[in-house]
């Protein structure tokens, strides 16, 4: 071995040196709760470390870190072209998305164009991967509250579309089939013909979904009028995504700057004005149908040409020195990638903007004072992906 | 944080079976290896795979390992899908002495054998292999493997311990 | 408020950056400047270190949600003991994003009511993103000092941000 792991953290009843450092600020009679950060309603390795009066939650402090991979570092010592396959493990239920961001911040800095048919086979497999990332969400979700079943039917619809999704990236699931000025293979009739009866077979899945889960009385009992936050709790927090759009700010990056060929397709952003996990939920429900909507306006419109720009630079290239920022519409919220250069092969700095950090930092103050069971529903509302807080 | 003593699991502490005669053992080993109970220990993109194994398509439980327990004292193997960090060492540790024995670990996917695409030098945040930690019993490479490839891994495991394959072997296989 | 803005210096970086306005500040008007963004409307997107030749730079980025408007405040600290006041008490979830800065750079963040570690397991000398002192680049190439235009110069965005038309353009040698 060439570490030492820390102590046992279960050596002694005072718990290791969060937990002790949580306990400084206690209450008398409360109880420190460790949930984490081995958990099966956790999505990931986070750990929160609660303190409880019976059941209710009166202070809470995530602790970060489980599962921070040094993605920034490897970004400073990566070929440019390496790191696509960084951007597939980030957040691997959306990988196509950092794909474009990190595609789009080289791009725009280096003058990369991308040509048309490229953007629409982008645009197509994005949110054919926003559609997956959703269905797990959704799945993972109803698991976390206690309905066991919806989940084996979501990931039916999530075979189906990574059946498809194969053909163009290769991958089932950490894709990293972008490259600078295109992408890396070209879709077939057939990926056509099977996008378009994926879209004509989900509209009924989604009804059947609707009618099994979104009506139930004791779904609508957990979720509604719990974890509320408001227009001004989601800037001070920096909340992008479904869980801002569930507070009726219609702020979708792919409407406010539209990245790729986004302004040619006619679709409305689904907005929910209670600001309850009921609402981020109808939120994510109904973006899957705006995403069907875009895939098949983008078939329909699905030019020809080339997949990939024949001038894109290809392996160690360099680019020119300056700074670029590209922001794209993940499942989560807002990506963002903050690149700069000092023109050498390796990049100068690379930050990765992740939205599940922004939405995490407002749990503490959301999970103040509801029950234990509340915390969880909100800690699934909010659609985390754990290595994309830690990178 | 870190302190200065090492973690080893305490596998010398492990009581001799009760009925320590051929037959017997062989039958329960035959028990346990159709009947694993594995613990939910998913860590980061692996564990998706993990998921969609236990799903219908895949359906693991046709094999026998169908019960998937949060709790290690429930549990009889440790599926290690992930990358496993420094932090989290001391809780895999923690995790892997609180099974019950016979207990078994299968390194599923590359950061779990070796680091995989985590491993360069100047890393700092790493355990390069969950091997380093404790002992694994079936490493099942693959940056995500496929579910099929994890459902092989458990047939290795259950061949393991049964000492016998009692599932076809693909014929793509056979031929390479 | 007019003091202020007599000390913000203005840049128009080029379209490439997908930055609109940067501004640049010394660490002690932070505060200030994000209090006047947080009124305006304006949201943390994120909060990034660089470590330059000349020091340790911070680039705050905000944006909004009714226009496609991108602006980063520079703030440049030095290389031994850098410090820069928090900004948590107006935007609470800087808290984590100078945590992860600090991790990354050692930055201090004073007034933090929170300094542990957020995402590393124990504080790493020398930070893990900081770099050696041959190998850091130079604030003059990557923001060249013909973007610094000092004063709003008409550009209706700086011209709300900055509020006072009448900054005058300082003198070179003030340039960063």
């Amino acid at each position: 071995m060439n570490f030492i792991p820390a102590a046992n953290p279960c050596s002694g009843l005072e718990g290791d040196f969060y937990a002790q450092r949580f306990a400084l600020e206690a209450h008398e009679d409360s109880l420190i709760l460790n949930m984490g950060p081995q958990h099966p309603s956790t999505h990931g390795v986070l750990r929160v470390i609660l303190e409880m009066d019976g059941e209710y939650i009166l202070r809470c402090e995530p602790v970060l870190g489980y599962i921070h991979r040094m993605h920034e570092a490897m970004g400073q010592n990566r070929a440019y072209v390496q790191y696509f396959a960084n951007m597939g493990r980030v957040d691997y239920l959306h990988a196509l998305a950092w794909n474009w961001a990190w595609a789009g911040a080289v791009e725009r800095l280096a003058g990369i164009e991308v040509p048309a048919r490229a953007q629409f086979i982008r645009v197509i497999c994005t949110e054919l991967n926003r559609i997956n990332s959703h269905l797990l969400w959704w799945g993972a979700y109803l698991l976390d509250l206690g309905a066991v079943t919806p989940i084996m039917y979501a990931f039916e619809d999530r075979e189906r579309i990574m059946d498809i999704l194969q053909e163009p990236t290769g991958s089932r699931l950490t894709y990293s089939s972008f490259r600078f000025g295109g992408v890396v293979a070209d879709i077939s009739s057939d990926f056509v013909r099977r996008a378009r009866a994926l879209i004509a077979r989900m509209p009924e899945r989604l009804a059947m979904y609707h009618e099994l889960v979104t009506g139930n009385a004791i779904l609508r009992g957990r979720l509604e009028d719990v974890g509320v936050v408001d227009q001004a709790m989601a800037r001070r927090y920096g909340a992008t995504g479904p869980v801002l759009r569930g507070s009726g700010v219609a702020y979708d990056v792919r409407r406010a700057e539209p990245y790729g060929v986004y302004d040619q397709f006619d679709f409305a952003i689904p907005v929910q004005d209670a600001g309850d996990s009921m609402a981020r939920y109808q939120v994510r429900m109904d973006e899957i149908e705006t995403s069907l909507a875009i895939i098949g306006q983008a078939l329909d419109g699905l030019p020809e040409g080339h997949f990939m720009n024949p001038d894109a630079p290809r392996g160690k290239w360099t680019p020119p020195v300056g700074e670029s920022y590209f922001a794209v519409e993940g499942a989560r919220g807002k990506i963002g990638i903050y690149l700069a250069s000092d023109g050498s092969d390796t990049p100068y700095r690379v930050k990765l903007r992740s939205p599940s950090l922004s939405n995490l930092s407002l749990f503490p103050e959301l999970a103040k004072g509801t029950l234990l069971s509340d915390a969880v529903a909100i800690l699934g509302s909010l659609d985390l992906v754990i290595p994309e807080i830690d990178r | 944080m870190a302190q200065a003593h090492p973690v080893v699991p305490f596998a010398h502490e492990t009581l001799p079976p009760r009925l320590d005669f051929e037959l017997p053992a062989r039958v329960f080993d035959l028990c346990r290896a159709m009947s694993l109970w594995p613990m939910t220990f998913g860590l980061a993109c692996c564990a998706i795979e993990m998921m969609a194994v236990t799903m219908p398509r895949f359906d693991l439980a046709r094999f026998g390992a169908e019960v998937f327990r949060p709790s290690p004292r429930q549990s009889d193997l440790m599926i290690v899908a992930g990358t496993v960090t420094k932090k989290i060492a001391p809780a895999l540790i923690t995790l892997y002495e609180q099974m019950p024995a016979p207990k078994f670990v299968l390194a599923m996917g590359n950061c779990a054998i070796s680091g995989g695409p985590f491993k360069h030098p100047g890393q700092y945040a790493v355990v390069e292999g969950v091997d380093r930690l404790v002992p694994v019993d079936v490493y099942v490479p693959g940056c995500p493997p496929r579910p099929e490839a994890l459902m092989e891994g458990i047939f290795r495991l259950q061949k393991k311990i049964a000492g016998k394959r009692f599932w076809p072997v693909p014929a793509l296989v056979e031929g390479t | 408020m007019s003091v202020l803005t007599s000390r913000l210096r203005l840049a128009l970086p080029p379209n490439t950056s997908g930055q609109d306005i940067a501004l640049a500040a010394s660490s002690q008007d932070v505060p200030s400047v994000a209090g006047r963004l947080l009124r305006k409307g304006w949201f943390l997107e994120d909060i990034c270190g660089l470590d330059m030749a000349e020091g340790l730079a911070l680039l705050y980025h905000f944006a909004r949600w009714d226009r496609p408007t991108r602006v980063v405040l520079r703030v440049l600290l030095p290389h031994g003991g850098p410090e820069c006041p928090t900004i948590e008490h107006i935007y609470p979830g800087a808290s984590w994003l100078e945590r992860e800065t600090s991790d990354f750079f050692g930055i201090a963040f004073t007034g933090a009511s929170n300094t542990t570690p957020l995402l590393l397991a124990e504080k790493l000398d020398p930070p893990p993103l900081s770099r050696k002192p041959g190998h850091r680049m130079s604030t003059h190439r990557l923001w060249p000092l013909a973007q610094w235009v000092g004063g709003a110069n008409g550009n209706p965005l700086a011209e709300d941000l900055v509020g006072d038309p009448g900054v005058e353009a300082p003198a070179p040698k003030d340039r960063p």
